[in-house]
C-alpha cells in the first residue's frame, strides 16, 4: 500500500546538427522589392507549422528595409519556385534564411544603386528600415513606396534578385565515420520536475526549464512555441505512448488507444534562449525544431530515479512500470529496473 | 441518393437543404456547405477539431448524425469572425502565437469560446479542464492558454485591446523581434484551406485496398466485383506503373501498390477512383485478395539472423549500419575506475500530426501531372514521382498545401503515386483523404531500438571511454532508416569530449509497419541512453549531474565523435544559464527528491486533480446558454 | 463508416413502440457518442444499418425529478448535467466528479446515462458511482399492444460484459437515485493520462459519519472485473467501527479477489486497495487532506515494519 506523492528533479543534456546530415545542403530563393514599399519572396518553403514564413517575412524585413506585414511569400509549388525544401533535419531557418537574406541583399543593392544615383550620395550611406529609405548624414529619406516607384519608373530598374546558399557537408568514412557532416551544431539542456502519485504509478511532469542555444533567435516567441511543443511531444512518448505491435498487427490504430497527450497533462515550460550565433553564415542563426524535444526524456527518466529510486529505462514509463519497478525494488532493494 | 431533409440555422443562416442520410453533421458541414473550417482529425470524437456550437452547446460534430441536428442553431467557427474581423479570442490566438501547423486551431478556438461564454472568469486550471478534449500536437498548449487567458483578461475589461497588436522587437530590426505568424488569421478563423479541404470540379474519390496480414504473396487479385460497383470510374495495381516502381527516401525499395509481396499490415495494394467515397469503399470492400502467408519477422534480433529475407533481391535484412570509432575503448577501459553497463530501449511512436494524409492530383492542360499534398519534400517527390510515371521532370508538378503537422511523417511519399495513377487512367482530379486508423496503420513511426552502453569514467568523472551499440527495428521498407542510423551514430554520445569511441547503429528490415523520419531522428534515442548513463555515472560517483556534465562538456577546438573540429561550443554556458533559471540545488542524483529545497518552484504547474471547475466557478457563476 | 437508410425519432414512448413493432432491423442509439467511433476500422468496421432509432428525445426519458429521499433522472439525462447541475453537486457529490472525468465536456453533452449503462462496457465509469447510490432503473416493454414498465436494481439490469436485461425493443426509461445528502463523496480513476482515458481502474466511494464512526460506507468499483460492484465486505467491516488507520487498512484488503481480469492483476489489485483507502479518507472530507494522507500512509508503513521485524 503506498498512497503518496513524490516529488524528484533530473536533468539532461543534448545536442544536434543543423541541415543535411554528412551530405552537401542548398536552398535558393528570389526576391522583389514591390510596388507600395512591400516585397514578394519565393523559395521553396515548406511550413509545417515551426513559424518558417513568419521568420523569412522578418529576415527579408530586416534585409529590404519593409514592413514584415508587407512580405508576401509565395508557394512551394516544383514548377514555380525556386528549389529549397525540404521540412526536416532542422534546417529551414538556417537554410532558407540565409538563402532569402542574400536574395534580400542582392534586390536591396539594385534599388540603393539607383538611389545614389537620385540622390547623389554613396551607396553605402543608404539605410532602410520598417517602410523608410534614407542617406545617413543627409537630409535625404523618403517612404519605400516612393522610392520603389521612383526605382521603377524613373530608371527602370526593378530591384530583383535570385541567389543561393550552401552548408558544406561532407560524408562519414565508412570505417571509422570520421566527416564533416555539419557545418553548425547547437547544444541544449532541460531541468524537469515530476510528482509521481505511488498509488497508481502515474507520472505528472509539473515543469520543464528549457535551455537552447539557437544562434541567433530570429522570432523568439517563435523558438519558445518550437521548445514548448518539442517538450510536449517528447512528454508524450516519455510516459504515454505506444505504438503496440503485435505479431504485426497494431493494438493502438486509433487515438482511443493510443494516448497523446491533452491540456492536463502538459507542464509549465520555461525557456531561456542562447545566442552563440554561427560564424559561417550570413544570419548566424541556427535552428531548434528537433534540438527541442531531445533532453527532455532522459531528464524525465532522472527525475523519477530523483522522486522514487527507480530508475525505467524502457519508454514509455506507464503507471505499471512504475509500480512494477517500485515494487521490484522493494523486494529486492535493487535500483536498476526495466 | 440524398434523402434527408434539413432545415436548421447555420451562422445565422437559414438552411434548407437535402443531404444522405448517413452523413454526420460534421460531413454535411463540410461537403454540402463547404464550411470547411470544421476538421476531421479522427472521426472518433478524440481529437477536437469538429467543435461546433448546438444550440449553444459545444459538441463533436463527428459524433453527431445530421439527422440529429435538424432544427438547430449551429455555430461554427466561421461564425465567430473573419481574417479582417476577428473574435477577440481570434485576436488572442495571432498575438500569443497559439497557432502552428493550425490544424487544431478552428477547434481550440471554438473550445475557447465555449469556456469563456460558460465562465468569463475562468481560472487557468478552468480553461485547462474544460480544453481537454482538444489535441494539439505542435504547440504544447501552453500558448493557446496565453491567449485565452488574454481574451479573457480583455474581455473582462482588466486589459486593454492594445495587447493584440503590441510586440517586442529591438530598436532597429526586425531580427529578435515577436512579428505575430503571417498565417495565423487565416488559421484561427478556419479559412486556410488544407488538402482535404479541397474541391476541385468533377473529382472523384479515391480510396485504397490495404494487406491484412505481415507477410504475404499475393497470388491473385480478383476485381471482377469491384468494377461492376455504380461510379466505379478507375482501378488501378502496381501493373499500372509506367515507369521504375520504387519510391524512398534514402533507398527507393517501395513500390506504389504492392508488387508480388505485402511486407506489412496496412501495405497499399488496390486504389480505386469512384465518384463517392462511399462506392469507392464498397468497390474496396468487393475486392478478393487470395494470399499465401510467409513466416514472418517481428523481432530485430531475428532480422539479423537472416533466415528470412525481407526483401530477397537486397540478399540481406540490413538496411543500414553506421560505424564510429575514435582512439582505443579496450585500452582506456582498462584505466577507468569506474565501468559501468546498461541496456535501454525506446518504443515505435506515432506522429500523430492532426491532419490525416490527404491530396488532390490532377493532369492540368498541358499535360502536367500536378499532386497537391502536404509533402514535406516537393523536390523530392517531383524526382521519384517522374521515374515512377516515366515523365520528364519539368512534366510533373508538386504542390506543397498547408500541411497539418508533419514531423516526419509527411516526408514518405506513400499515398501520391496512387493519387498519380489514377489522376492519369481517369483524366479526372482524384481527391483522397486518409482515415486516422488508416494514417496510422500504414504510415512510417518513429523507430523502436534497443541500445547497449558501457561506459568507462574516472573517478573525477572524465568519459574515458564509450561503447555503444544500437539496434533499431526498421519495419517493412527502408524509409528514412540509413539517415536515423546515421544521425543516431553521429549525435549519440552527447555534447562530450570523448577521446575513445565505439559506436554502431544498425536498422533491420522487419515485417512490422516501416520506420522512418519522426523529429529528432534516431538522435533521441542513443542521447536518451547517453543522458541516463551519466546520471548513473554520477550518483555512483557522488557527483552533482550538472558537474558530471561540465567536467565533459565539449569546449571551442575540441573533435568530435566524428573528428571534426568544433568552432564554437556553447553547451557550458546553456548548462550554467540552466542552471539558474531553474534554481538547481546541488547534489548527487541519489534519490534525494523527498529533502531537496528546489522542488515546488512556482515554475510548475499545478498537478493536475481533475475537478477544478467543481472547486470555485471564476466568479462562481455559470452562465447557462 | 455507419452508413443507414433512415434516422428516426421518436417523441413518446408510445411513438417509440408503435414504431418498433412496425419497423424492423432497428437500431437503438441516444448520444451516439460509441456508435461512431465504433464503426470504423480496427473495431465495427464497415457498419450497415437499415433503420436507427435516437431515442433521447422522448419524453418520458428526459424527466428529472429532485426529491428529498429519491431523484428521478430520465435515461437521455446527458453527463454533462450530471456536471453542471447545482442540486447534484451539493447532495450527489460523486457524480459530477465521476462527470469531470468522463471523456470531456463536448461528448457530455452528447453521451447520456442510459446510453452508457446500456452499453456496459467492464471500463465504464458511471456504473460504480450509480451503485453506490442504489440506484434503480425502470424498463419499458411492450406486452400486447400495452406499454408495461418494470422497475429493478441497477445490479440486476446490468448482466454481464455488454450484456442487459433488454429484449427486442424493451427501452431503458430512467434511474431512480437515492439521495445521498450529507454524504461525502469521492472519485478516483486511474488511466494513461489525466482527461478522454478508459479506466484501468476505478473507485467510488460514498461515507457517512457519525461523530468518530463510520455510519454508512459504500464503495464500488469498476475496470477490474465483468460488471463494476459493490465491495460488500469492505461495506460491512467499516459500518459501525470508529475511523481509524487500523479499521481502513484492514477494511481495504477484504475485496480484492473481485478482480478478475488476467491482464495487469498486480497493478489493478495494488491500485485497487490504494484507491479504497484513498476514497474512503478523501470522502471523510478534512480539510488538510493531504497532510491526513501522508499521516495515514507512515502510520501504517511503520505498522507494517514492526509486523515484519
Amino acid at each position: 500500500m503506498s498512497l503518496t506523492k513524490k516529488r524528484g528533479r533530473g536533468v539532461a543534456a543534448a545536442w544536434y546538427g543543423i541541415a543535411r546530415t554528412a551530405a552537401m545542403d542548398q536552398a535558393g530563393a528570389w526576391a522583389e522589392i514591390d510596388d507600395g514599399g512591400s516585397a514578394k519572396i519565393s523559395t521553396g518553403v515548406t511550413e509545417i507549422g515551426e513559424g518558417i514564413l513568419t521568420v523569412l517575412a522578418q529576415v527579408a524585413a530586416d534585409e529590404l528595409g519593409v514592413k514584415p506585414e508587407n512580405v508576401m511569400i509565395g508557394e512551394n509549388d516544383t514548377s514555380r519556385s525556386p528549389e529549397a525544401a525540404h521540412a526536416g533535419a532542422t534546417r529551414q531557418t538556417y537554410m532558407i534564411g540565409n538563402a532569402v537574406a542574400l536574395a534580400c541583399r542582392g534586390a536591396r543593392q539594385k534599388l540603393f544603386d539607383v538611389m545614389a544615383k537620385e540622390w547623389k550620395v554613396e551607396a553605402n550611406t543608404i539605410k532602410a528600415h520598417n517602410g523608410e529609405i534614407w542617406s545617413e548624414g543627409t537630409n535625404y529619406k523618403m517612404e519605400m513606396s516612393e522610392a520603389i516607384h521612383i526605382c521603377k519608373k524613373k530608371y527602370g530598374v526593378i530591384p530583383v534578385a535570385g541567389e543561393n546558399y550552401t552548408s558544406h557537408h561532407t560524408g562519414l568514412d565508412p570505417v571509422d565515420g570520421s566527416g564533416r557532416p555539419w557545418q553548425a551544431y547547437v547544444f541544449g539542456g532541460q531541468v524537469a520536475e515530476v510528482e509521481v502519485d505511488t498509488a497508481t504509478g502515474e507520472v505528472q511532469l509539473l515543469g520543464i526549464w528549457a535551455c537552447h542555444d539557437v544562434g541567433k533567435a530570429i522570432n523568439p516567441k517563435g523558438v519558445e512555441g518550437q521548445i514548448e511543443g518539442g517538450v510536449v511531444q517528447a512528454v508524450g512518448q516519455a510516459l504515454m505512448e505506444n505504438y503496440e505491435l503485435d505479431k504485426g498487427r497494431t493494438k493502438s490504430g486509433s487515438f482511443a488507444k493510443y494516448i497523446l497527450p491533452t491540456s492536463l497533462d502538459v507542464p509549465k515550460v520555461t525557456s531561456k534562449i542562447v545566442e552563440d550565433p554561427d560564424p559561417l553564415s550570413p544570419l548566424g542563426a541556427k535552428g531548434i525544431g528537433e534540438p527541442a524535444m531531445v533532453p527532455t526524456s532522459p531528464a524525465i527518466m532522472n527525475a523519477i530515479y530523483d522522486a522514487i529510486g527507480v530508475r525505467i529505462k524502457s519508454l514509455p514509463a506507464t503507471p505499471e512500470k512504475i509500480l512494477n519497478a517500485l515494487k521490484e525494488k522493494k523486494q529486492n532493494g535493487s535500483r536498476n529496473i526495466n | 441518393m440524398p434523402n434527408l431533409e434539413l432545415k436548421l440555422t447555420i451562422n445565422g443562416r437559414k438552411i434548407k437543404k437535402t443531404t444522405f442520410s448517413h452523413y454526420r453533421l460534421l460531413d454535411f458541414l463540410r461537403e454540402d456547405l463547404d464550411l470547411t473550417g470544421t476538421k476531421e482529425g479522427c472521426g472518433a470524437g478524440e481529437c477536437g477539431t469538429c467543435s461546433v456550437f448546438i444550440n449553444g452547446k459545444l459538441v463533436k460534430s463527428c459524433l453527431v448524425p445530421a439527422a440529429k441536428a435538424d432544427g438547430a442553431k449551429i455555430e461554427t467557427v466561421e461564425g465567430l469572425g473573419n481574417p479582417e474581423q476577428m473574435s477577440h479570442i481570434q485576436k488572442a490566438f495571432c498575438a500569443t502565437g497559439a497557432s502552428q501547423c493550425g490544424f487544431c486551431i478552428p477547434g481550440m478556438v471554438m473550445a475557447a469560446t465555449s469556456t469563456l461564454r460558460n465562465n468569463p472568469k475562468a481560472n487557468l486550471e478552468q480553461i485547462k479542464e474544460e480544453m481537454g478534449g482538444n489535441i494539439c500536437r505542435c504547440t504544447g498548449y501552453q500558448k493557446i492558454f496565453d491567449a485565452v487567458e488574454m481574451a479573457r483578461d480583455v474581455i473582462n475589461k482588466e486589459k486593454s485591446e492594445k495587447v493584440f497588436d503590441e510586440y517586442e522587437k529591438p530598436k532597429n530590426s526586425f531580427i529578435g523581434a515577436n512579428v505575430k505568424r503571417i498565417d495565423a488569421p487565416s488559421k484561427v478563423t478556419g479559412r486556410l484551406k488544407y488538402a482535404a479541404d479541397m474541391k476541385l470540379p468533377n473529382m472523384l474519390h479515391m480510396q485504397v485496398l490495404r494487406s491484412d496480414r505481415p507477410h504475404a504473396k499475393i497470388l491473385n487479385i480478383d476485381l471482377t466485383k469491384a468494377k461492376k460497383i455504380d461510379g466505379v470510374r478507375g482501378i488501378v495495381t502496381c501493373d499500372d506503373v509506367p515507369g521504375i516502381d520504387n519510391f524512398g527516401v534514402f533507398i527507393e525499395d517501395q513500390p506504389v501498390l504492392a508488387k508480388d509481396k505485402v511486407r506489412y499490415v496496412g501495405e497499399a495494394i488496390v486504389a480505386v477512383a469512384a465518384d463517392t467515397v462511399e462506392q469507392a469503399r464498397d468497390a474496396i470492400n468487393a475486392i478478393k485478395i487470395k494470399y499465401k502467408d510467409l513466416p514472418a519477422i517481428y523481432d530485430p534480433e531475428e532480422a539479423l539472423k537472416e533466415k528470412i529475407l525481407i526483401h530477397e533481391h537486397y540478399k540481406t535484412n540490413l538496411v543500414k549500419h553506421i560505424p564510429i570509432r575514435k582512439g582505443n575503448t579496450e585500452e582506456a577501459f582498462k584505466k577507468a575506475d569506474l565501468i559501468i553497463e546498461d541496456e535501454f530501449s525506446t518504443q515505435p511512436v506515432e506522429h500523430a500530426y492532426l491532419e490525416p494524409m490527404a491530396g488532390v492530383s490532377y493532369v492540368d492542360q498541358d499535360g502536367v501531372l500536378t499532386i497537391v499534398s502536404p509533402s514535406q519534400n516537393i523536390t523530392h517527390h517531383r524526382h521519384m514521382m517522374a521515374k515512377i510515371m516515366n515523365l520528364p521532370i519539368h512534366k510533373v508538378r508538386f504542390i506543397m498545401s498547408p500541411v497539418g503537422g508533419g514531423f516526419g511523417g509527411k516526408e514518405d511519399m506513400i499515398y501520391q503515386g496512387m493519387l498519380a495513377l489514377l489522376a492519369t487512367k481517369t483524366r479526372q482530379p482524384i481527391k483522397y483523404v486518409m482515415t486516422r486508423e488508416e494514417d496510422i496503420v500504414s504510415t512510417a513511426k518513429r523507430h523502436p531500438s534497443r541500445t547497449k552502453y558501457k561506459m568507462g569514467l574516472t573517478k573525477e568523472g572524465k568519459i574515458l571511454a564509450v561503447e555503444i551499440s544500437m539496434l533499431a527495428d526498421g519495419g517493412a521498407y527502408g524509409c528514412s532508416t540509413e539517415g536515423v542510423m546515421r544521425k543516431a551514430a553521429i549525435l549519440g554520445a552527447g555534447p562530450y569530449n570523448i577521446e575513445n569511441l565505439k559506436m554502431d547503429t544498425r536498422g533491420v528490415y522487419t515485417n512490422n509497419t516501416p520506420s522512418g523520419a519522426f523529429r529528432s531522428f534516431g538522435a533521441l534515442q542513443t542521447e536518451f541512453a547517453t543522458e541516463s548513463m551519466l546520471d548513473i555515472a554520477a550518483e555512483k560517483l557522488q557527483m552533482d549531474p550538472f558537474e558530471i556534465r561540465r567536467i565533459n562538456a565539449f569546449v571551442k577546438g575540441n573533435l568530435t565523435h566524428t573528428k571534426q573540429e568544433l568552432n564554437s561550443a556553447s553547451i557550458n554556458t546553456v548548462l550554467n544559464e540552466l542552471e539558474k533559471l531553474s534554481n538547481w540545488e546541488k547534489g548527487p542524483p541519489q534519490s534525494r527528491g523527498q529533502i531537496r529545497k528546489d522542488t515546488f518552484s512556482k515554475d510548475n504547474r499545478d498537478a493536475c486533480e481533475l475537478g477544478a471547475r467543481l472547486k470555485s466557478n471564476g466568479n462562481g457563476k455559470r452562465v447557462n446558454r | 463508416m455507419l452508413r443507414y437508410d433512415n434516422y428516426f425519432i421518436p417523441k413518446t414512448l408510445k411513438e417509440y413502440f408503435e414504431l418498433t413493432s412496425k419497423v424492423k432491423d432497428c437500431r437503438i442509439v441516444a448520444g451516439c457518442t460509441d456508435i461512431l467511433p465504433w464503426a470504423r476500422e480496427g473495431r465495427g468496421g464497415d457498419v450497415f444499418l437499415k433503420n436507427v432509432v435516437d431515442v433521447s428525445r422522448i419524453k418520458e426519458l428526459n424527466t428529472f425529478k429532485f426529491g428529498s429521499k429519491k431523484i428521478l433522472m430520465g435515461a437521455a439525462t446527458n453527463y454533462q448535467k450530471l456536471f453542471l447541475d447545482k442540486k447534484i453537486r451539493k447532495s450527489l457529490k460523486v457524480l459530477p466528479q465521476v462527470s469531470v472525468w468522463f471523456a470531456d465536456d463536448q461528448i457530455r453533452e452528447l453521451a447520456t446515462i442510459g446510453g452508457n449503462i446500456v452499453n456496459a462496457s467492464p471500463a465504464g465509469d458511471g456504473m460504480p458511482a450509480l451503485l453506490t447510490l442504489n440506484t434503480k432503473v425502470t424498463v419499458a416493454r411492450f406486452k400486447n399492444k400495452k406499454i408495461v414498465k418494470e422497475k429493478m436494481p441497477l445490479e440486476k439490469f446490468v448482466k454481464g460484459r455488454n450484456k442487459v436485461a433488454l429484449k427486442n425493443n424493451d427501452l431503458l426509461v430512467d434511474f431512480e437515485l437515492e439521495n445521498t445528502d450529507g454524504y461525502g463523496a469521492c472519485f478516483e480513476k486511474v488511466g494513461h493520462r489525466r482527461s478522454l482515458v478508459i479506466s484501468t481502474v476505478c473507485v467510488a466511494s460514498l461515507v457517512k459519519v457519525n461523530k468518530n464512526t463510520f455510519q454508512d460506507v459504500r464503495v464500488a468499483v469498476g475496470g477490474v472485473c465483468e460488471v463494476p460492484t459493490r465491495l460488500l465486505k469492505t461495506e460491512k467491516f467499516l459500518k459501525g467501527k470508529s475511523i481509524d488507520e487500523n479499521n481502513i487498512y484492514a477494511a481495504s484488503m477484504l475485496d480484492l479477489n473481485v478482480i478478475k481480469s488476467r491482464s495487469r492483476r498486480e497493478y489493478r489489485t495494488e491500485v485497487l486497495q490504494n484507491f479504497i483507502i484513498r476514497s474512503i479518507l478523501k470522502s471523510l472530507g478534512k480539510n488538510n487532506i493531504d497532510e491526513e494522507i501522508q499521516k495515514f500512509d507512515n502510520k501504517v508503513k511503520q505498522n507494517l515494519e514492526t509486523v515484519h521485524a
